[in-house]
Parts: structure tokens; C-alpha cells; sequence
């Protein structure tokens, strides 16, 4: 016994002890809404939509917002080209938010080349965000009734060339109104950041969205690729929200709200090009957990009422949602509860975290097998960043407490060890904003890689939720940071 | 504030079922030209031939039956984790 606290009255003490035990529960949460996720996934080889799709090939507008795309519009543009899809029923509208670079003199040149398939639509006002971009091609397209499928993508994205109508075979059962596919990290970098970014990419679209598509909700379709019906989008107003920094999951749920199912095709591969660096990370995905949190509020009276939407008003699909929005204070909950319990009882700790452990532990190895598994091909290049996902020290924290035997003078004295262990969950958090700072200092930029494999790109993502949450309740500008494009994916 | 469905949702279900009760979308068939086919080297894309496209669903259809060996794997390492870890304590 090391307990620091053990002489406080019974029923203080009690009472404390019930609230630290509360903290543990709670934290425990959203590892076993990951656990219940990966569960689902296998249950996709039987509960999926392809015995419901068809062979539909409507004409359909590609629609690219690009501000500064010169860089990588020639490549995507001749990549939907050649998309294997009636030629004739294929068109590409180039919204050109203003840009200042040679983006106006390519989009010439791609319009002479592929004459009537290729629409070049320039905004002499641009800097508003992607969404009013892309409004401003929404209005042209749906003002000819020839467009009967609307593809919404980056500039930057690739799709391979069976994807298209791999997609629009759903569209077939009128009851779909949209359609995403998996995106995939495209440069195959060899840096860490990008490896990283092919992991999660893996685990958070060709993973979770299976999970999804078995529960019935979608909780985004990608912004790189989501192909609507005409239909839809016109029973969703016919305009994409520009209130919010998540457009695309306003628009996900729009569409299921308006009662059309949102469908994830695994196999309809396109491939994108990531930050290769922290700081560009942190702001893209600064953009998208900030886009989560007005979400959050926004549809505040869909959460749990299975009366509004029976998938996305439905238990599992909050438990989700909220899993990875409230991450952050489940990790600060779990160390609180368990410094508090080791303080108090150091036993009793012992024996919950004990008896807790192989919980996380079960739903890590679910995570990278069952990631792994969805795509091989990428699974195997990123195994080592998929164990280091929570970070090195996490994964050291995780196999000593599976096995303590192996943890150096655990028989002796243990206590800052222990006192490490249950506390380090909340301390990777703020580990992770100096990793990002460390990259924007000009002797740690070689330093910030080693960092982020330490620290975790997890803990990083649950950092930037942190800053998500204090932006949002700071009421920070929604500013758009778009991410740097260079054209490295070229596969 | 009510818990009950509003106006709107029930709007939703029965676009729901009204969209369920509703014939498949079909697409008119696609017509290739001579020309265009030799352009094709002979080769009938597959968007071309709908019977090339079933068979193409039901190939990924199939394909997802791998996502049993990732669960596969998942268990037995959970299983070896476990015993490795009774074993040792």
C-alpha cells in the first residue's frame, strides 16, 4: 500500500471513491464504442448494398471547387477523362474561386482539349470557402436538366478509373440519394506524417464506413468524393450550407434527414494527396473538428432520438459520434479517476486498471487487424504506424500493463511508474501541441517527426479536438486553410 | 420539447416510403459504334455490357468476405494476448 490519502473520513472517502470509479467508467466509453465499430465491420461481407444496386450509368457533372489548383487540375481533370464511363455522359465543371495563379490559363487549355466535356467557371470574387465555390457551380448545373448525378470532388483527387460507375450502380435503388467512396492517402510518402495520415485514412474511411453503411447513418460522405442524385440535391435546397466548416457532413446529414439512404463504396478507390507536414495537419483537421463541434450543436435535437432519424438519432450512431468528440475528456476523466483511486487506494486501483486493461488492449488489436484487413495492399505498408498509432509511449504504457512482469523493478517500488501509467493518458494530449509547436521552430523540424511517433497520432487528433472546442467556444473566425497541393499523387 | 416526431420527420419517412415503393432507375442502353469499338481495340468496355458489370458487383461483393480473416485475426491474437498474459502473471 502506497496510498497517499488514506486516513479520510468513511464516508468522504466512499463518496470520492464512487466518483473516481465514475471517471473510469466514463472514460471507458468510448473504447468500447471502438471495440462495438471494428465489431461491425465483418458483418459488411453479408449486410452491404450490392444485391441492391444496378446497372446505371446517368449522365453525370463532375463538380471540382479549385482556388490556386494549377498545379494538379491538368492530372485530375485528364484522369476524369479517362475514367472508364460513356464518354458521353461524363462532364467536368472547374469552379475557379479567383485564383490567382495559372489555374485560369490551364482550365483554357483543358476546355480546348476536351471541347463540351470540360467547363471552365471562373468567379471574379473568390476567398469565401469551399462551400460558396462550390455553390456557384451547383446553380450553373442544375440550371440545364441534363445533369441526373452531380460527383462533388477535390482538384487534387484521383480516381481510379472503374470507381465512377462503381459508385453510380447504387443510385440504381431509388431509395439512395448518395453515394461516397473510400479515399486513400495517395502520394505514398515515405515521411511519417503522410504514413500516419494512410493509417487513420484507413481506419477512418474504408474501416469505420463499413460500420457504418451496417448501421444504417453515415456520418459523412467524403468532400473529395460524393456523388448525389439530381434528386437530392434538389430535396436538400439545391445548395450546399455555408454556415458551418463542415459542409460535407451537413449535407450527409441533409440527405438522410430528408429520408434518403447514404451509401460507402469500398471498392470505388480514389486517391488523395495529404499535408506532408504538422502543421498543415493540425489545420486541416483543426478545420474538420471545429466542423464536427457546430455539427454537434447544430443537430443537437437529433442526438439519441431514434424518432427523428432511426440511424443517425440512433443510440450506436451517438455513442460513435460523441466517442470521438468527447475523447479528450474521457482521457483527462480516466487519469483523474485513476490518480485519484491510486491516491486514495492504491490497491483498489491496481485492481481496476487490472481488471480495465485488456479492454483497450482487445480494441487495439481489433482497430489494426481489422484496418489492416479492409486493404491489405496499404495495411501492411503502415503496420508499424498503425501499432504506433497511440504513440510509442502509449504502446510501451499498453504492453507493460499487459504484462507488468516485463516492466523493470515492478516487484519493488513502483509508484512513479504507476503514477506514469495513469497519468500519461491526459499528458499526451498536451505532449502533442509541443510536437507541433517543436516542427515550427527551425531546430526542432527534424525533431517534430520523432515527436509524433513518441506522442501518437492519436493523442495529436485528440489534441486538436482540444483546440477545437476552445476555438469554437472563443468564437474563433472560421477561417479556410486550404492545404498546400503540389501533385505528388500521380499513381 | 417534445420527443414526439414533428412534421418534418414524418415528411421523411414518407419520402422514405414513398421512394422504397418506386421502380429501379435505369439508364438508357449505351450504344458503341463500330468505330468507337475499334478504337477500344475490339475490347467491349465493360460499362458497355451489363452482364460485365453484374459480374463486376458481385465480384466486390464477394471480396468482402475477407473482412472474416481480419476477424479471424483479431481473435486469435486477442486469444494470445490473453493466454500469453495468464501465463505470465
Amino acid at each position: 500500500m502506497t496510498d497517499v490519502l488514506p486516513d479520510l473520513p468513511g464516508l468522504g472517502r466512499d463518496v470520492l471513491v464512487g466518483v473516481f470509479l465514475l471517471f473510469v467508467g466514463f472514460g471507458a466509453i468510448p473504447v468500447l464504442a471502438g471495440l462495438a465499430q471494428f465489431l461491425l465491420i465483418p458483418v459488411h461481407a453479408v449486410r452491404n448494398h450490392y444485391r441492391e444496386t444496378g446497372p446505371y450509368l446517368p449522365n453525370v457533372a463532375v463538380l471540382v471547387p479549385a482556388w490556386n489548383e494549377a498545379a494538379v487540375l491538368t492530372a485530375s481533370v485528364e484522369r476524369l477523362m479517362a475514367l472508364d464511363y460513356p464518354p458521353d455522359r461524363l462532364r467536368v465543371f472547374v469552379v475557379d474561386d479567383a485564383s490567382t495563379d495559372d489555374t485560369p490559363a490551364v482550365m483554357a487549355r483543358l476546355a480546348d482539349r476536351f471541347p463540351g466535356r470540360v467547363v471552365h467557371l471562373r468567379r471574379e470574387k473568390g476567398g469565401e470557402g469551399k462551400a460558396h465555390t462550390l455553390n456557384h457551380g451547383l446553380r450553373e448545373i442544375l440550371a440545364d436538366d441534363w445533369m441526373e448525378a452531380l460527383l462533388i470532388m477535390d482538384a487534387d483527387v484521383i480516381y481510379a478509373p472503374e470507381s465512377l460507375r462503381k459508385m453510380t450502380r447504387h443510385l440504381a435503388d431509388p431509395t439512395v440519394g448518395a453515394v461516397t467512396a473510400y479515399i486513400r492517402e495517395g502520394s505514398e510518402d515515405t515521411r511519417g506524417v503522410t504514413r500516419f495520415i494512410g493509417f487513420d485514412y484507413l481506419a477512418a474511411q474504408a474501416a469505420s464506413r463499413r460500420a457504418q453503411n451496417v448501421a444504417g447513418a453515415m456520418a459523412c460522405l467524403a468532400g473529395g468524393a460524393q456523388l448525389h442524385t439530381r434528386e437530392n440535391l434538389e430535396a436538400i435546397g439545391g445548395q450546399i450550407d455555408t454556415s458551418s466548416l463542415a459542409e460535407d457532413t451537413v449535407t450527409t446529414f441533409r440527405t438522410q434527414l430528408a429520408g434518403r439512404r447514404v451509401v460507402f463504396e469500398p471498392h470505388a478507390r480514389v486517391l488523395a494527396e495529404e499535408p506532408a507536414g504538422i502543421d498543415a495537419l493540425w489545420k486541416q483537421r483543426l478545420r474538420w473538428a471545429r466542423g464536427n463541434v457546430q455539427i454537434t450543436s447544430m443537430y443537437r435535437h437529433l442526438w439519441f432520438r431514434k424518432s427523428v432519424h432511426p440511424g443517425l438519432g440512433g443510440f450506436f450512431f451517438g455513442i460513435f459520434w460523441f466517442a470521438i468528440l468527447l475523447l479528450p475528456v474521457a482521457m483527462l476523466l480516466t487519469s483523474i479517476g485513476l490518480v485519484g483511486l491510486y491516491l486514495l487506494d492504491s490497491d483498489l486501483a491496481a485492481s481496476v486498471f487490472g481488471a480495465a486493461v485488456f479492454v483497450p488492449v482487445a480494441t487495439f488489436v481489433f482497430m489494426v487487424t481489422m484496418t489492416i484487413s479492409v486493404d491489405p495492399r496499404v495495411g501492411l505498408k503502415v503496420w508499424k504506424e498503425a501499432l504506433l498509432f497511440p504513440g510509442a509511449v502509449s504502446f510501451a504504457v499498453l504492453i507493460g500493463a499487459t504484462f507488468p512482469p516485463l516492466v523493470p523493478g515492478s516487484a519493488g517500488d513502483s509508484s512513479g511508474w504507476t503514477l506514469f501509467v495513469y497519468s500519461w493518458l491526459v499528458l499526451c494530449v498536451p505532449m502533442a501541441f509541443l510536437v507541433r509547436k517543436l516542427e515550427l521552430t527551425r531546430w526542432g523540424r527534424r525533431l517534430a517527426p520523432i515527436g509524433l511517433y513518441l506522442v501518437g497520432f492519436g493523442p495529436m487528433m485528440c489534441a486538436i479536438t482540444v483546440d477545437a472546442y476552445l476555438k469554437e467556444f472563443r468564437g474563433a473566425a472560421m477561417t479556410w486553410d486550404k492545404t498546400e497541393k503540389t501533385g505528388r499523387v500521380m499513381a | 420539447m417534445s420527443r414526439g416526431r414533428t412534421t418534418s420527420d414524418r415528411a421523411a419517412a414518407a419520402v422514405t416510403a414513398n421512394l422504397a415503393s418506386r421502380p429501379y432507375r435505369v439508364s438508357p442502353p449505351v450504344v458503341l459504334t463500330a468505330a468507337e469499338l475499334a478504337a477500344r481495340g475490339g475490347v467491349l468496355p465493360v460499362w458497355a455490357d451489363p452482364m460485365a458489370m453484374a459480374d463486376e458487383t458481385e465480384v466486390d461483393r464477394l471480396q468482402e468476405r475477407r473482412l472474416y480473416a481480419g476477424l479471424a485475426a483479431a481473435i486469435a491474437v486477442v486469444v494470445l494476448l490473453w493466454t500469453v498474459r495468464a501465463l505470465v502473471m
